[in-house]
């Protein structure tokens, strides 16, 4: 069953062609992690996807042209965390992670009961229900990376894509988001994440999309992509490996063409 | 969770009942305290069975319409204010930035210019509508392409210097220093004498306007995460910058078209709000309608209390407390207090 797919995808700026995918499929369930060097295209991919940047070809959520939903559907359907999500005013933990509900309700009327219990599921997912009362602008800033992937849980759409959700934590909030992502994939829907780390990639991901210069160059499981090679040409890196109840992948040297 | 909620909900319903009864408190006391030789008491007269038809005419004719100028006027500048504070995702925005305010005041002072205002009381404030409303179309022109706040706002900026110069040019030219003054007068800022016939005239416009404003609120909480997370919770960001504008230019550009300009009060009260409503930019919409309007109406109470002479304008007094209310919003906000 497929989740979403792209069909002779492409976004230009100004004239200039930076992202060409002939096709893309996902599934309803599963972490994919969409990797390549700063500049490769991951971000126009993801944001093309969500249908936030104005890109050819065609997109379908299920079995729906994305361009046909209206667009509280398609906030339901599909849910976005961008890369540095901000939060411009001191509201409350609570009330950040309620914004997520936003498409789920109508012009007028409170909360509902579905609605608290979404906000409240993903506060717990998070770990971040003590902080439920706390301004969002006082929160460091792994607590305020976790709230921010709070509200997008809390759409509860059956599509999240997330940019870079893990950049800026420290090692123990970097694995407890990863988790939060897999546990999302297992049960609830897909999840098409940006990644840097290529230890977390290889070790959560059961799918990698490997990009370089607008283009997929391979697209499959993490031992088929993370090659020696892919790598030296995509990322102009050699990796240093091991074994740690899985893989362990260290950027080591430079490789200069 | 039920008691936090239930603790919002009642907290929520003081702060509505607290700003309605200040409401309330204004337009009693704008329809009862008179100026001069009559006194504050002077409206009681009417409830006396006796009264003369003199005293009801002057409540109907000239108290009626100046309290309902305030509410209107008033709650226009908070509700607005608030709005584009949401929108602009700044405490620092206020009605005028947008130029509808100077547009409307261009317009009608080139009424007074060519002479015209005499002909028709209501040919004043008709400019000034049309004023607001050539200000919002000038300002489509320069940034409707564009979500991005900056381009919107030094659009409002360019329009604000425009207009300046196009009304200091018409005092340049003012056909006699009494012309001039007249000019100078009008754009203090005031609620006095004007008629029902000003109300019915801006009421349309205002109410089109404040319609416009509210179907952006849950647009502006959206906004609150920044465009783009707005745009994939599905409120297009372009979409509630429209209402929010268009909005603000017709019910403003009406309020300044009959008063005149009333400057601080759609920067002040939003802000003295913010904390008690919980931050939500929807949520301070309209208690800052209300904050507004009873700012207003008992600021205009406080003047006819004044000593008797030149009675002050309310744009003066409004300008003098805000003002440095304005500068201790700076000087906060550096301290990164805000």
């Amino acid at each position: 069953m497929i989740a979403l797919a792209a069909r002779d995808l492409s976004v230009a700026y100004e004239g200039t062609l930076r992202l060409s995918v002939p096709q893309i499929n996902f599934a309803t369930r599963g972490l994919v992690g969409l990797i390549g060097a700063n500049g490769a295209g991951k971000t126009t991919l993801l944001r093309a996807l969500a249908g936030l940047v104005p890109a050819n070809g065609q997109i379908r959520i299920r079995d729906t042209p994305l361009d046909r939903l209206r667009a509280g559907e398609r906030a339901r359907a599909l849910a976005y965390l961008p890369q540095n999500a901000a939060a411009y005013w001191p509201l409350s933990v609570r009330q950040l992670a309620a914004l997520g509900r936003l498409p789920h309700r109508p012009a007028l009327g409170p909360l509902g009961g579905a609605d608290q219990d979404a906000i409240n599921w993903a506060m717990a997912a998070v770990d971040v229900q003590h902080l439920a009362e706390r301004a969002a602008t006082t929160l460091s800033g792994g607590e305020r990376a976790r709230v921010l992937l709070a509200r997008a849980l809390a759409v509860q759409a059956s599509v999240l894509l997330v940019d870079e959700p893990v950049a800026s934590l420290d090692p123990y909030h970097q694995l407890l988001i990863m988790q939060v992502l897999a546990d999302y994939a297992a049960d609830r829907g897909l999840v098409v994440s940006v990644l840097h780390d290529l230890t977390l990639a290889a070790r959560f991901c059961a799918r990698l999309v490997l990009i370089h210069q607008g283009a997929i160059v391979a697209d499959g499981p993490p031992e088929q992509v993370l090659t020696d090679a892919q790598l030296a040409r995509c990322y102009q890196i050699r990796v240093g490996r091991s074994d740690h109840d899985g893989p362990v992948i260290v950027p080591v040297s430079r490789v200069d063409s | 969770m039920t008691q936090p909620a239930a603790h919002h909900l009642s907290r929520r319903v003081m702060l509505y009942g607290g700003l309605l009864a200040l409401t309330l408190l204004g337009l009693l006391l704008s329809m009862l305290v008179g100026r001069g030789a009559a006194g504050p008491t002077f409206g009681w007269q009417a409830m006396v069975p006796e009264l003369s038809d003199g005293v009801a005419l002057l409540l109907v004719e000239v108290r009626l319409p100046r309290a309902l100028l305030g509410l209107l006027v008033g709650g226009t500048l908070g509700l607005c204010g608030a709005a584009l504070q949401g929108l602009l995702r700044n405490p620092l925005a206020e009605p005028g930035l947008l130029g509808a305010s100077s547009g409307a005041a261009l317009g009608a002072v080139l009424v007074f210019y060519f002479g015209l205002a005499g002909a028709t009381t209501l040919l004043l404030p008709a400019g000034g509508v049309l004023g607001s409303l050539g200000a919002l179309v000038v300002l489509y022109g320069l940034a409707y392409r564009s979500d991005d706040v900056l381009t919107l706002i030094l659009a409002g900026i360019a329009i604000n210097a425009f207009a300046a110069a196009a009304t200091s040019l018409a005092l340049n030219f003012a056909p006699s220093p009494y012309a001039a003054l007249e000019i100078l007068f009008w754009m203090l800022g005031s609620l006095a004498d004007r008629g029902l016939d000003h109300v019915a005239l801006v009421l349309p416009l205002m109410v089109t306007g404040w319609l416009l404003v509210l179907l952006s609120a849950r647009g502006l909480d959206a906004l609150s995460l920044g465009a783009e997370s707005a745009r994939s919770l599905g409120f297009e960001p372009r979409r509630t910058q429209l209402l929010v504008v268009g909005g603000t230019a017709l019910a403003v550009g009406a309020a300044v078209a009959v008063t005149g300009v009333v400057g601080f009060v759609g920067l002040v009260v939003p802000h003295l709000l913010r904390r008690a409503v919980g931050y939500l930019p929807s949520g301070l919409l309209m208690p800052s309608f209300l904050g507004g309007a009873a700012l207003t109406l008992l600021a205009d109470t406080a003047l006819r209390l004044m000593p008797p002479g030149p009675e002050l304008k309310l744009g003066v007094v409004t300008a003098l407390l805000g003002a440095p209310f304005f500068l201790h919003l700076i000087l906060r906000s550096r301290r990164g207090e805000l």
